[in-house]
């Protein structure tokens, strides 16, 4: 044992300090054919986990590690590497993988051009089917790992070898899955050729074919093809539907081979994802009066009489005791079935709704479970007036199914009746359906966890569907009757012990819900829940220094942040209601965060129940702060937990709301902590947008005073304006889309906290009675400065509806400040007009956007006008 | 000092690959069953679609998580659009609340005089009725500044303060805008809505309705149609209520000229407007004995107290006791006792 752990910090070392004679030592074992067959695999193993790696920083490093290593070095690894192909040992299994690694280093870099070459020479001409077996592997994990680009100038050669051994001539089936593995692998960068109608016949000729194969394997890497080239090439598919995809799917959906079945179902489900993207397009072309570019073939439409009647039998074919995580054939067809819907919308209801008549009532648990199933997956997609009836009709036998004994029956009646609740809540008459309904719901949370949680989800789904999300102050609500009934329930649920199945976590989320979309009869109650929540969060903090192992200790976390999320419920949705608990609410707050607690999930929810009660408390909340500040500060402190970090940048706006000018005292060490944040290479970038907004939220609290931060706020303004996206990379746009939002919500905090009530420049109309406007003038300086960065955002194209709405803002608070100065000449020009326009008018902007636009039309008419 | 708007991963100082995170290091190579584990030496199955069969048990605690974080940025967001946009909003009345108004409200409630009245807190506060409308008022609900009841005089009475002695009316917001004025209990229930002479609040305003509009805090007589100005927030589009009480006081005496408000000129505009006049403290015992003299000439409703205004205070909403009202049946009391 010592001797291993010896070797082990050996190689450790000798990683770390000399790459290059590590690798040499591993290509060593690894090449020589005198070695153990298994020590000669892991050594392949080990080399090839020095070359790849899942995270893109340490990728790059590994690229550059390898690519320092001395050419002979890396030649001759190489070399071994394409030898042990032939090898009989087990080693063969490790080579392609040795090379393919290799590979995706070195071929971005214009080197080992002999590569793919080679390996196709190996594909065409070797006689050992080893040989072609293991080249046409390595060809596949190259395709998938490495960039489409970089293998387009092969793309032909390789998917000519790739195809040749995909083909029936080919004799070894072995040779034959790894082409079709490879095939699949390189079906994207192809399209070239898929294109060309030649080579796109010889293409699906030889998939179709393999369909057929005798061999289990081969079927499905065909049946995976299929799916993909689906995916990617719809377009070109009306040809071969008709031909043969038809034909060939409903007898692959019908083949004894599960996985074969289940690629032929999921071939379906993505044709019907196809289908509702391009009537998406459709819709939105139809919209501005175009033609779609890509129009659907309905193919679901056509096919549904075919493939309806093997769904819905799929659907009887349930594993006795399935685990939620495996996936079977009665599982895919009932996606299948729900995308199938949604696709064809009223068509699906006719055929299905026999099936569940027929079925619902039945003896045997399978028929029963399959229409209910059936049911709930097509409740989605049809017209809502078809619906409705059929659901009035089926809503007491579903609730009386509550008490089926079968729990797979149950399980799939409560999840049924969540969607009913999640998307037709208007079937569900309150005074007929709602006592019933509530009574099954709170009877099944006496169930099995997996029936708890879906009798959670359905609660939460009509307390969401049946509270108005406008008017969160209703008096009462269908639901006011029921709301004590279901929370002491759901909370004697949360009694147990246990979370299996996440049962406890459900039913504390289902609490939740009801507090927040509760009417204003239930307050009452609410402050009950409040206190019972607190005192069972007092408890936990009791029992915290007796906790044995992490598993207890992760169980106990989990639970406080149950509790903490229902707490923050509760005081956002009782607002100053909570005075008379609030220190109590506090003390434990503290107590949690002083407590030493490793467990930063937890330290996030106080923040967010912490930023709950500044909000609630307002003003109020200034005696807290005192002990409060050191761990804001803290957490201000530690930008490598940055989501604790940047809900604490969250809580620094909330406190200037609050507290308004009286936060100026702490605002010195606010803006030290936020300058360093934004300083910091560690802090996780999600968070500097909210750095920026937040710095608008001091100048907006503390107006004048600011006056001091304004020039380092406005140099990181300025910085932050020059960050642009990489037009291919969404994520950067999206980034940079907050980070700029973040920087017009600054602005707009400088320009309305500081000039309001004052003109920027002159006010040259007014006596000299009125005071000269100190604070305005101090953003002079800074104007032009503004509006070259609104320019720019505004010529963006990728700029998001939020960041509209805040950029047509700052330019109609602008418009305000220099109204009647020399200002005027920043709106004469093109840009402000157009962007105003847009947002009012275009279709891609929320109707609050076109509402601020409105205004700050005006705004710039009046200031042009002056 | 740079600032980093990157992301981190993307900079040149990444740590050393070794000793943090063991999952890719070589350390483990050692172990067959682990590298197996960690290698697919497969292909990838790969994804199909998946219906959610029980949503909230296969729920991670990442997921909750992450949803505990979105609401509540979600909030602060919201919080945020509410404050920048709370200047906006008050002065920009929108049409079609005003609308949506008129057409249900009755113009006049007389049972609403209770919570007009000048002071905050000494009588019943019946607010159960206003529950309809609620939402829609709420943004023109206690806009309005409220005194305090004087219960001391103040040290710096003759130093820092001004009087107001106001005549009996309710008190009210006036907004004119879009061609229309509309004057507001402080539940925001409105009161009336006309034309007015004020501008932006006529159909026939020659200026521009839609940025020339007022906010004036007034106090309203019924009994013959006036207005009388107490204070200032908006004129013609300027806020001026962070402007400290004499230059507010000295806008509305300019503003609403005599001869010019007060009087009625056209169609509708039935309603006169006049300035109340802010006196130094210094003579306090000139205005007591005679409060008529110092209020605009020709009022014709009856003195109901004094609103003391410190000098120094910008316009604020909600009750503050910067201002102070001191009704008429407790001069005596508190003030003259005391003083003289």
């Amino acid at each position: 044992q010592s001797i291993r752990e010896d070797a082990t910090a050996k190689l450790e070392q000798m990683s770390r300090e000399n790459y290059a004679a590590y690798v040499a030592v591993l290509n060593q074992v690894f090449a020589s054919e005198q070695a153990d067959g298994t020590l000669r695999q892991l050594a392949g193993l080990a080399l090839k986990n020095s070359l790849v790696a899942k995270e893109n920083v340490r990728k790059e490093e590994y690229a550059q590690r390898w690519l320092s290593v001395d050419q002979g070095v890396r030649s001759e690894i190489k070399q071994a590497a394409l030898r042990t192909f032939g090898s009989a040992g087990i080693a063969r299994s490790t080579a392609p993988q040795v090379v393919s690694a290799i590979a995706e280093i070195e071929l971005p870099t214009n080197q080992w051009s002999e590569l793919i070459p080679t390996l196709l020479d190996n594909v065409t001409n070797q006689e050992s089917a080893l040989q072609r077996q293991a080249s046409l592997q390595t060809l596949g994990y190259i395709c998938e790992s490495t960039e489409p680009m970089v293998l387009a100038i092969n793309a032909n050669e390789i998917l000519t070898a790739v195809v040749q051994g995909a083909r029936k001539e080919e004799t070894n089936d072995d040779v034959r899955i790894e082409a079709l593995h490879a095939l699949y692998n390189s079906l994207e960068f192809i399209r070239a050729n898929f294109d060309r109608e030649g080579e796109r016949n010889f293409i699906m000729q030889v998939v179709c074919e393999a369909t057929q194969s005798s061999d289990e394997r081969i079927q499905l890497a065909a049946f995976e093809c299929l799916v993909r080239i689906m995916h990617l090439y719809y377009d070109k598919m009306r040809f071969y539907m008709e031909k043969a995809l038809f034909g060939l799917t409903v007898l692959g959906m019908n083949s004894e081979h599960q996985g074969v079945a289940l690629q032929a179902v999921e071939f379906w489900s993505t044709v019907c994802d196809e289908e509702l993207e391009l009537q998406e397009e459709a819709n939105e072309a139809f919209e501005v009066g175009e033609q779609p570019e890509r129009v659907s073939f309905d193919f679901a439409k056509t096919a549904a009489p075919e493939i309806l009647p093997v769904l819905l039998w799929m659907l009887t074919q349930q594993e006795e005791d399935a685990d939620e995580d495996e996936w079977n054939i009665a599982m895919a067809a009932g996606t299948c079935l729900a995308l199938l819907a949604q696709t064809i919308t009223d068509h699906i209801v006719p055929p299905v709704i026999p099936f569940v008549e027929s079925n619902i009532q039945s003896t045997e648990w399978r028929y029963r479970e399959a229409a209910v199933m059936a049911f709930g997956s097509i409740l989605e997609g049809p017209n809502p007036q078809i619906l409705t009836p059929l659901v009035n009709q089926a809503l007491p036998t579903l609730i009386n199914m509550m008490r089926d004994p079968d729990v797979n029956v149950k399980d799939t009646v409560t999840w049924t009746l969540g969607r009913v609740s999640d998307v037709l809540v208007e079937c569900i008459k309150p005074d007929i359906h709602l006592p019933q309904l509530v009574s099954a719901l709170v009877l099944g949370l006496e169930d099995n966890p997996r029936i708890v949680g879906n009798c959670c989800w359905s609660l939460m789904n009509l307390a969401e569907q049946l509270s108005n999300a406008d008017d969160t102050d209703q008096e009462t609500s269908p639901l006011s009757r029921y709301f004590e009934g279901v929370i002491t329930a759901l909370l004697r649920i949360t009694d147990r012990p246990d979370n299996e199945a996440n049962s406890r976590t459900s039913a504390y989320e289902a609490i939740s819900t009801f507090v927040s979309t509760a009417a204003k009869d239930c307050y009452p109650n609410i402050e009950k829940v409040a206190i019972t929540v607190l005192e069972r969060l007092e408890h936990t903090l009791s029992v915290q220094n007796q906790l044995i192992g992490s598993d207890e200790q992760n169980a106990h976390y989990e639970l406080q942040s149950n509790l903490l999320s229902v707490l923050t419920s509760c005081v956002r949705k009782l607002g100053k209601n909570i005075s008379s608990i609030a220190d109590r609410i506090m003390t434990v707050f503290l107590q949690i965060l002083n407590s030493q607690s490793k467990h930063s999930t937890t330290k996030e929810d106080v923040f967010i129940g912490v930023g709950a009660l500044i909000s609630a408390l307002e003003a109020d909340f200034g005696r807290y702060l005192e002990p409060f500040m050191p761990i804001l500060y803290s957490a201000l402190q530690h930008p490598e937990e940055y989501q604790l970090c940047g809900i604490a940048i969250g809580l620094i706006g909330d406190i200037c709301r609050a507290l308004g000018e009286n936060a100026v005292q702490y605002c010195n060490a606010f803006m030290e902590l936020l300058v360093q944040n934004l300083q910091s290479p560690v802090l996780h970038r999600n968070v500097k947008p909210a750095i920026l907004s937040c710095l608008g939220d001091i100048a907006l609290a503390i107006g004048g005073q600011f006056e001091s931060y304004l020039n380092v706020t406005m140099m990181v303004l300025q910085q932050a304006g020059n960050m642009r996206a990489d037009k291919t990379n969404l994520d950067m746009i999206e980034y940079v889309n907050q980070l700029h939002e973040g920087n017009v919500e600054a602005y707009v905090g400088i320009v309305q906290g500081l000039a309001s009530g004052g003109k920027i420049f002159v006010q040259p109309q007014l006596t000299e009675r009125l005071p000269f406007h100190y604070e305005a003038a101090l953003i002079a300086p800074y104007v032009p400065g503004m509006f070259t960065f609104l320019s720019i955002v505004a010529e963006d194209e990728y700029k998001s509806d939020t960041l509209v709405r805040s950029l047509v803002g700052l330019i109609g608070d602008l418009a305000d400040a220099l109204y009647g100065t020399d200002g005027k000449q920043f709106f004469q020009v093109d840009w402000i007009t157009q962007t105003l326009r847009e947002a009012r008018s275009s279709r891609h902007y929320s109707q609050s956007t076109k509402e601020v636009a409105r205004w700050a039309k005006e705004m710039v008419k009046r200031t042009l006008q002056s | 000092m740079p600032f980093v708007f990157k992301d981190p991963a993307a900079g040149s100082q990444t740590t050393a690959p070794t000793s943090d995170t063991p999952t890719d290091s070589p350390l483990d190579t050692l172990s067959i069953s682990s590298i197996l584990e960690t290698t697919s030496l497969t292909p990838k199955q790969p994804d199909v679609h998946k219906l959610d069969k029980s949503p909230l048990g296969s729920r991670t605690r990442e997921q909750t998580q992450e949803e505990r974080r979105k609401k509540a940025l979600q909030l602060q967001k919201r919080s945020r659009q509410n404050q920048i946009e709370y200047a906006r909003r008050l002065a920009f009345e929108k049409t079609t609340v005003s609308q949506e108004d008129s057409d249900d409200e009755p113009a006049t409630e007389t049972a609403d005089i209770v919570d007009d009245d000048m002071g905050e807190g000494s009588k019943g506060q019946p607010k159960q009725r206003r529950t309809r409308k609620m939402k829609k008022q709420d943004a023109f609900r206690d806009q309005v500044m409220f005194a305090e009841w004087l219960i001391d005089v103040p040290g710096d009475l003759y130093e820092n303060w001004c009087v107001v002695p106001c005549p009996v009316g309710k008190r009210c917001l006036v907004i004119s805008a879009n061609g229309q004025t509309t004057a507001r209990l402080r539940s925001g229930r409105v009161l009336n809505k006309f034309e007015s002479i004020l501008p932006a609040g006529s159909s026939t305003y020659k200026g521009n309705k839609v940025t020339d509009y007022c906010i004036l805090d007034c106090i309203f007589d019924p009994v013959h149609w006036v207005f009388y100005v107490v204070d200032i927030m908006c004129w013609k589009g300027h806020p001026i209520y962070d402007c400290d009480t004499e230059f507010r006081f000295f806008w509305v005496a300019t503003k609403i000229q005599a001869d010019e408000m007060d009087v009625p000129n056209a169609g509708n505009q039935f309603y006169k407007f006049q300035a109340l006049q802010a006196a130094s403290t210094t003579e306090l015992k000139n205005v007591i004995a005679n409060p008529y003299a110092f209020m605009p000439p020709n009022v014709k409703a009856n003195l109901d107290g004094y609103l003391f205004y410190n000098r120094e205070t910008q316009y604020v909403v909600g009750t503050t006791p910067l201002v102070c009202w001191l009704s008429i049946d407790k001069v005596q009391e508190l003030l003259v006792d005391k003083i003289s």
